[in-house]
């Protein structure tokens, strides 16, 4: 198992070079200079030379290049071109606000949605597996900021259950923190959920036709725990891989999430990085979530073969 | 009888994807209508700014009552449909021309462009792509034909992955090689003989991919990456309710029911031809 993870991690490095190089030219093909778009159409000549050399936008572009690479190298994402604050030190104090929502709202998802399949496929074709299936198509036409926009609406401006503007509760205030995360997670977690659900129902419906089960119907096994045991084992292994895929679909909806709800994170200060055009704090940021895409990929896959003995190397 | 067996017994009953593909087909044969014809339905001018009807509720006038500009909600959301399905056809469009072609010529040779190629797509599949969708349209600029470009992007790896393993299953059946020995050239063999054989999947893929289209569209008009204003586009409405939301909900309703309505008739469409494609499924 050390071995694989250890196999594994090594398998990232061209990925992950591969992604930060993608972020460092992405950023650099904008057009226009950044300096002028920063200070203004009517700085002066030495000002933009001195934020041309103050950024390093001044060295030839191989050359910020290998810079860019081995500032990473020490864990420098760089300074903000605005606030001159470091990027890495803004990236950690949102990090935990994004995590916290994202693993809630799979927590969510998986929740609802495993159960939510499989009674869908016990009832192949009957009315139960109907009502899943149009609740599930339901679920995949929200777009994230829809249903947050109106979950707030009946939610926290209606009903007033939970608070209208989530903004970042300290962990010395667990009650409030839970109450401002439990909304934009279960927003996150609705539209997972409907994903699961239908994955749990297709994985099902295959198992249930093997030839393992039908030895264990053979053998006595009661239904539920042929279903809920025997099977649910097997169709969980598609949901772990799932989940992994749906990652990056997820924290694109974080971020409508976080818009919404008002709540700090990466998505914010994606956001407010574009309004501000500062291009540094967005190589970052861009950095930051290849590197949790590529990290979750990875624990995907050491899931994947914690849950499953048979998958090897 | 034992659950277990009932399990077993219950084959669908229901032709799975029929009724699906046929409301699905209804749901946006009307609301292409309403887009289309938007210039003779819409009740009032979408832009026509009036200070005299500010925030007025629902009545015979203003169906949906109006913004802070005394801007005719209803109208705006007929216009907005013209937008928000225009970017997604033409996107996907895009996408499935691209991404289709690249992927089934990379497939049929292989080789190391066919590699390079598909290393490059998993890079590109592995990122967020609302987040890459934000960030290209934000190095883009602002406009309708850079939002389009964005989200053609966005959707790219779709098509290239199933034309590309498409064609690499194709490649090697007898019939391939059959028209190889007739001296068929490359071209011939791609375009007669594996672009129809993979044009099911690619519809189904491109109906899906429409919803997808619809929502990322909306998603950054939301953000305020949409097609500038003053131009009407249905998360750009949903974001101006999203700022009244206290005092006139109903802003940011109706366009909300508006992208749901789109998007449910989308994935009808789209599942049902899954489901009425897939032989596991049919009874």
């Amino acid at each position: 198992m050390l071995r694989f993870a250890g196999q594994r991690l090594l398998t990232l490095i061209p990925t992950l070079l591969a992604v930060l190089t993608l972020a460092f030219v992405l950023v650099r093909i904008v057009p226009g200079d950044p300096a002028l778009i920063i200070l203004g159409d009517q700085a002066t000549p030495e000002a933009i030379a001195r934020f041309h050399e103050r950024t390093g936008l001044d060295q030839p572009i191989w050359h910020q290049y290998f810079a860019f690479l081995a500032q990473l190298a020490q864990g420098d994402l760089g300074v903000s071109m605005i606030s001159n604050r470091p990027v890495l030190s803004a990236v950690l104090e949102v990090l935990p606000y994004t995590l916290e929502l994202s693993l809630a709202g799979v927590f969510v998802g998986v929740v609802l949605g495993v159960p939510l399949g499989v009674v869908a496929a016990r009832s192949n074709g009957g009315p139960l597996d109907w009502i899943v299936r149009i609740f599930t198509l339901g679920g995949l036409s929200f777009p994230a900021f829809v249903s947050a926009v109106l979950m707030l609406l009946v939610f926290s401006v209606w009903l007033g259950w939970f608070p209208v503007i989530s903004s970042g509760k300290p962990l010395t205030d667990p009650w409030g923190r839970f109450m401002s995360l439990a909304l934009p997670a279960l927003n996150l977690g609705l539209v997972m959920m409907a994903y699961v659900a239908r994955v749990t129902r297709g994985g099902m419906m295959n198992v249930l036709r093997s030839d393992y089960i039908r030895t264990a119907r053979a053998k006595g096994v009661p239904a539920r725990r042929i279903v809920w045991k025997h099977a649910l084992r097997n169709v969980l292994l598609a949901v772990v891989t799932f989940t992994g895929l749906y990652f990056s679909v997820l924290i694109g909806n974080s971020v409508l999430t976080e818009i919404v709800f008002n709540r700090p994170g990466l998505g914010k200060l994606v956001i407010g990085a574009l309004e501000r055009r500062d291009y540094a704090l967005l190589q970052g940021l861009v950095v930051a979530y290849a590197v949790l895409v590529v990290l979750v990929n990875a624990l995907t896959d050491l899931c994947y073969r914690f849950v499953d003995p048979r998958v090897k190397a | 009888m034992s659950e277990a067996l009932k399990i077993d017994r219950r084959v669908r009953r229901l032709p799975p994807g029929r009724v699906a593909i046929i409301a699905g087909a209804a749901i946006m044969a009307i609301v292409a209508a309403a887009a289309i014809l938007a210039p003779l339905v819409a009740p009032h001018d979408p832009y026509a700014q009036s200070m005299l009807a500010r925030f007025r509720p629902m009545s015979a006038e203003y169906w949906l009552g109006t913004d802070q500009f005394g801007r005719d909600t209803f109208s705006r959301i007929l216009y907005g449909l013209q937008i928000t399905l225009w970017t997604a056809f033409a996107s996907t469009a895009l996408a499935m021309l691209c991404g289709t072609s690249i992927g089934i010529l990379s497939g049929y040779y292989g080789g190391r462009v066919d590699r390079w190629l598909s290393a490059a797509n998993d890079l590109l599949m592995s990122f967020p792509q609302m987040v890459a969708g934000i960030i290209i349209v934000a190095l883009l600029g602002p406009g309708i034909t850079n939002l389009i470009i964005a989200i053609a992007i966005t959707a790219f790896p779709a098509f290239y992955r199933m034309a590309r393993s498409a064609a690499l299953a194709l490649r090697e059946r007898d019939y391939i090689d059959a028209c190889r020995v007739l001296g068929y050239s490359d071209m011939r063999i791609i375009s007669r003989h594996l672009l129809p054989e993979t044009l099911d999947d690619i519809i189904i893929v491109a109906t899906l991919w429409l919803a997808t289209a619809v929502r990322t569209e909306s998603s950054l008009a939301f953000i305020g990456l949409g097609a500038p204003p003053p131009a009407a586009t249905l998360g750009g409405l949903v974001r101006e309710g999203f700022d009244n939301l206290l005092d006139y909900p109903g802003l940011a309703i109706w366009p909300s029911l508006a992208i749901l309505v789109v998007m449910i008739g989308l994935n009808l469409m789209g599942d049902g031809l899954r489901d009425a494609n897939d032989p596991r499924v049919s009874a």
